[in-house]
């Protein structure tokens, strides 16, 4: 009797084994290979693999999100850069007007065809206004800029964000190649911002490399302390 | 008395010992495997494309480049009529990736595409009575959207990265093919160790079972872990079209693991049901 005890006894503890057993296999072995990785390539390894990750998956239908609310502040003023929320690709973050031809656009930090669909859109390899450099915006010439060749020198841009509204001169107008270096410079130490748009052209097939550029330097608004 | 309950401990030691290192080196293999049948394959990469919705999200995202185009230069969207369809985009695709996995250069089929393009746009300006600009300069003006649109069409065929990725897979991958001996050739000599340490048939059986029920969850572990992590649906991709392509890619390479898992399962089935089996007739017989 006790030995058919001690014979169930053991034949459970075996049938278990293969419960547990391959259990500790796999733990041993990612161990294994994990610590193997990791002493080869180091801390990279991680970096490396979250260079090729989003924080979460991506949006690709409904990408545009407003975090835009007024600002009331119309003048010049400093604010901490720590103070200000950037946006982030495809948020619509302020309003772009010109009121001598009655332009009057969202303004969306990205220039991807959905972020150009829905208004005006900066290019995030430049600056947001107040941050004392280039803003670089473009637009549709059909939709949110048909207007902006009615554009003169010494017209107003306003640019109204969440943490202040912005004004410039127009200081110059120009078409240019889109591959010319020098239609733009994002490298500048003061704050302006240029809009760019295509030309508008009267022939059966225009140009597809011009652009309409146009310059404005800044009047007013609160500039960021770095 | 001692000294053979120490013998039999060590021996049961060993057999562990032996087990999980010919569950580990089976492991690998698996990978090697896989990673070779899929990622580091050509055809599964053809295949995949076929069977992703690839290349119509590819089309709309060229469409959509091609009348913003024709926005810029005041074209009609009707020259692009019938010009680029999904099968068109499938067959650039699959020769790209091809010539890419084989370390070969890729050379571009839009040029039958863009003599259509050229004519569809000389036929519509034949048709307009006021052009309002010189023959030269028009001429100029066509060639230029011509090729505007042959580097849209190219750029979006051809994917960053996949060109190196292409010539490192075809590079690793005879290497791979030796790995994948030497670790069987290892494997079959601990499995051999196994097998000899082992006397009774029924001992040998249950670490044989062991070092396969541990692959098989570690086969299975590896699409939960990711699966777990989010990983694949994370993929640092902004173009719809390339980012269905690579996690449909990446999905079925992950459920390859699932397959080789449960071909395995099967085999520990077996395994466990044959010593169960030969455990009672033991008993019996004792």
């Amino acid at each position: 009797m006790q030995s058919n005890k001690v014979k169930t006894k053991n034949n459970i503890k075996r049938l278990l084994g293969f419960v547990f057993v391959p259990i500790a296999f796999t733990f041993l072995s990612f161990s294994i290979v994990i610590s193997s990785v990791y002493l080869v390539i180091g801390n990279d390894a991680a970096n490396s693999v979250n260079l090729f990750l989003f924080k979460s998956p991506p949006v690709f239908d409904a990408k545009i999100s407003n975090i835009f609310v007024p600002s009331n502040n119309t003048g010049t003023y400093t604010l901490p850069l720590e103070k200000v929320s950037f946006p982030d690709y495809g948020n619509v973050f302020g309003k772009i007007d010109i009121p001598a031809v009655n332009l009057s656009s969202l303004l969306i930090y990205g220039d991807d065809d959905e972020c150009l669909s829905r208004g005006a859109g900066q290019y995030i390899g430049s600056f947001i206004p107040g941050y004392g450099s280039t803003t670089l915006i473009s637009g549709h010439k059909n939709t949110v800029f048909k207007n902006l060749k009615s554009v003169k020198k010494g017209n107003t841009i306003n640019i109204t964000t969440t943490y202040g509204i912005y004004s410039y001169k127009v200081t110059k107008i120009a078409i240019k190649l889109d591959s010319d270096a020098s239609a733009y410079n994002l490298e500048t130490k003061y704050d302006n911002i240029i809009l760019y748009t295509c030309i508008w052209q009267d022939t059966p097939v225009g140009s597809v490399k011009m652009r309409y550029f146009v310059y404005a330097d800044y009047i007013k608004g609160p500039r960021f302390i770095k | 008395m001692d000294v053979r309950v120490e013998e039999m401990n060590s021996e049961k030691f060993l057999g562990f010992i032996l087990a999980f290192l010919t569950c580990l080196i089976a492991f690998l293999m698996c990978c090697l495997i896989i990673a070779s049948a899929t990622a580091f394959n050509s055809n599964f990469m053809t295949k995949s494309i076929q069977k992703s919705a690839y290349s119509s999200l590819l089309l709309k995202e060229i469409n959509d480049q091609f009348y913003n185009l024709a926005d810029i230069s005041g074209v009609p969207k009707t020259v692009f009529n019938g010009l680029v369809t999904e099968d068109t985009i499938k067959n650039s695709s699959i020769k790209y990736f091809n010539t890419s996995m084989k370390s070969e250069k890729f050379t571009s089929d839009f040029d039958q595409t863009s003599i259509k393009l050229k004519s569809n746009l000389e036929n519509y300006v034949n048709s307009v009575d006021n052009k309002n600009i010189s023959e030269v300069d028009l001429q100029k003006n066509i060639d230029e959207f011509v090729n505007a649109c042959t580097e849209i069409y190219n750029s979006s065929i051809e994917i960053n990265y996949v060109p190196d990725f292409g010539k490192v897979a075809f590079r690793i991958n005879t290497f791979i093919v030796f790995v994948i001996l030497g670790l069987a050739i290892i494997y079959l000599i601990l499995m051999g160790m196994l097998i000899m340490l082992y006397r009774r048939h029924k001992t040998m059986l249950r670490f044989i079972a062991y070092s396969f029920s541990g692959l098989t969850l570690m086969l299975f572990a590896v699409p939960v872990i990711t699966d777990i992590l989010g990983i694949i649906p994370r993929v640092a991709i902004n173009s719809k079209a390339l980012y269905t392509l690579s996690t449909d890619l990446l999905n079925w390479v992950i459920s390859t693991f699932y397959i080789y898992g449960s071909i395995i399962l099967v085999l520990v089935i077996c395994l466990v049901i044959m010593y169960i089996t030969k455990t009672r007739t033991s008993s019996k017989e004792n």
